[in-house]
């Protein structure tokens, strides 16, 4: 657990640092990709859920710091998307090649729309429209796309006993 | 068979997966050690963040975090220098594509820009952006200020329109410091500062609001920022007697018009469209900045020599 633990964190710092040189500035069709965002999602489907809730927890520390912005908020987004996608991993995903796809694809609307709600609590000048409409559609096109590689490079950095060690914690025996 | 495997899985294979369990024991332990964790995570979050909204700008958080920017910067700046050939590979192909238009677009505002000097006499001294400016600094800055050149180091893509450089308090960095591209163009202002790095605010962002002078018809109004989907910046303020005319240089207003911190005749854009109805009460001047919001790889921050001016 505690190696899953340090390699999900190195694997989110090294995320962090790709999407403010590379992936920030890219933008495609009014929209760029959250290569963060697709990081926390498949390295919680492959971990589980507490792996992937620290690692959310930590990305957003990371992003809110390296931009001056409030901190606190991108952790708690991102807190929520790590053990989401991480208990999905541990129960309905198993063993089903669509399922990194899948959520990616709907955290990143979960995601757009957490942010609204949040940006209109703290009074932040914001736009429901750009967020959920301009620039999702690309992102989430571009999410779904990152996807595969993502997920293949991350199958190969936690193998799948990271997932069952996690997941056998909750095993009963029933007969 | 997937699903036949996961209830062997759970019916045969529980006391070989067992020595694989580590801390939690028992389904309701882990389940309540998993849910711990996650509940404290978020209120560690939401602590964090009522407390950051709630403090100074010289609050513990903000310091902490200006710290732990400044240990990452070195780390964003070997990214970014290392992703540079790449992202400006991918720009170049993006900008061979929108070459032809940039360059008649440019050829008007170069036109424009005699056409006005020539009519315009600017006195010794009195600062001018615009093309080159940065190329002529002493001129444009006077006295009041100096000119730091500053990477930016990141740019999220968020509604609100802010960037992050790698120069901060260190380098005699102050919020409220104005910030122009390496051309000369209004681009915001520090909104925060850090040890090593600072926020800007820029022009287009909705918070934002600078004030401004048609230069060549006199006109004055309030520039504001329309956020991401807007293309557009939008003069507020401009009574619907003054006189504006497309094509025509907007540039800073200064102090004149009660108090900013941007000084004068900084260039900020065009005027690319202009409108008014029976009812509101002002006109509706659309003003295309010169800048490019969307892509700024350096800025030039304005050290202020002296004190912010006091804001109305």
């Amino acid at each position: 657990m505690t190696v899953a633990v340090l390699k999900a964190l190195g694997a989110v710092f090294v995320a962090v640092l790709l999407e403010l040189a590379v992936f920030a500035p890219l933008h495609i069709g009014g929209g760029s990709a959250d290569v963060v965002l697709v990081t926390v999602a498949v390295v919680a489907l492959l971990t589980g859920s507490v792996v992937g809730a620290v690692a959310g927890f930590w990305a957003g520390l990371l992003l809110d710091t390296v931009s001056l912005s409030t901190l606190g908020l991108t952790s708690l987004l991102l807190t929520l998307v790590g053990y989401w996608c991480g208990r999905y991993g541990e129960t309905t995903a198993r063993d089903r090649a669509h399922a990194p796809f899948l959520a990616v694809a709907v955290i990143t609307v979960l995601y757009a729309a957490g942010n609204l709600v949040l940006q209109f609590t703290i009074g932040e000048p914001t736009s429901a429209r750009w967020i959920l409409f301009d620039s999702l559609w690309p992102q989430l096109i571009m999410n779904v796309v990152l996807t595969l590689p993502l997920y293949a490079l991350f199958r190969w950095m936690f193998p799948r006993r990271t997932l069952i060690a996690s997941m056998t914690r909750e095993v009963e025996l029933v007969g | 068979m997937p699903r036949h495997r996961s209830v062997r899985l759970a019916t045969t294979g529980a006391a070989a997966q067992r020595t694989a369990s580590s801390t939690f024991g028992s389904r309701s332990g882990g389940t309540l050690g998993r849910r711990a964790v996650v509940v404290a995570l978020v209120l560690v979050s939401l602590v964090l963040a009522t407390a950051y909204f709630r403090e100074a700008d010289s609050g513990p958080l903000h310091s902490a975090q200006g710290s732990a920017a400044g240990v990452l910067e070195p780390f964003q700046i070997g990214a970014e220098r290392v992703a540079r050939p790449f992202r400006d590979a991918w720009g170049w192909f993006d900008d061979l594509r929108a070459a032809r238009s940039e360059n008649r677009r440019l050829k008007e505002q170069l036109a424009a820009l005699r056409k006005q000097k020539a009519g315009k006499a600017v006195t010794a001294g009195t600062p001018i952006g615009g093309i080159g400016a940065y190329a002529h600094a002493p001129r444009y800055v006077g006295n009041d200020y100096t000119l730091l050149k500053s990477d930016v180091i990141s740019d999220l893509p968020t509604y609100q329109q802010q960037i992050v450089v790698s120069a901060g308090r260190l380098d005699h960095v102050k919020r409220y410091d104005p910030v122009v591209s390496t051309t000369g163009w209004l681009l915001g202002h520090i909104s925060k500062v850090s040890s090593n790095t600072s926020q800007v605010t820029l022009i287009s962002d909705r918070s934002s609001a600078v004030a401004v002078i048609d230069f060549a018809q006199g006109t004055r109004g309030i520039l504001r920022g329309g956020g991401p989907d807007s293309g557009s910046l939008v003069m507020d303020q401009v009574s619907k007697q003054d006189a504006v005319a497309n094509g025509e240089i907007v540039t800073t207003a200064g102090r004149l018009s009660g108090g900013s911190f941007y000084p004068k005749g900084i260039a900020v854009g065009q005027i690319d469209a202009f409108s008014q109805s029976d009812t509101a009460p002002f006109k509706l001047v659309r003003i295309k900045p010169f800048a490019d919001l969307s892509s700024i790889d350096q800025v030039v921050i304005l050290l202020r020599k002296g004190q912010v001016p006091s804001l109305p």
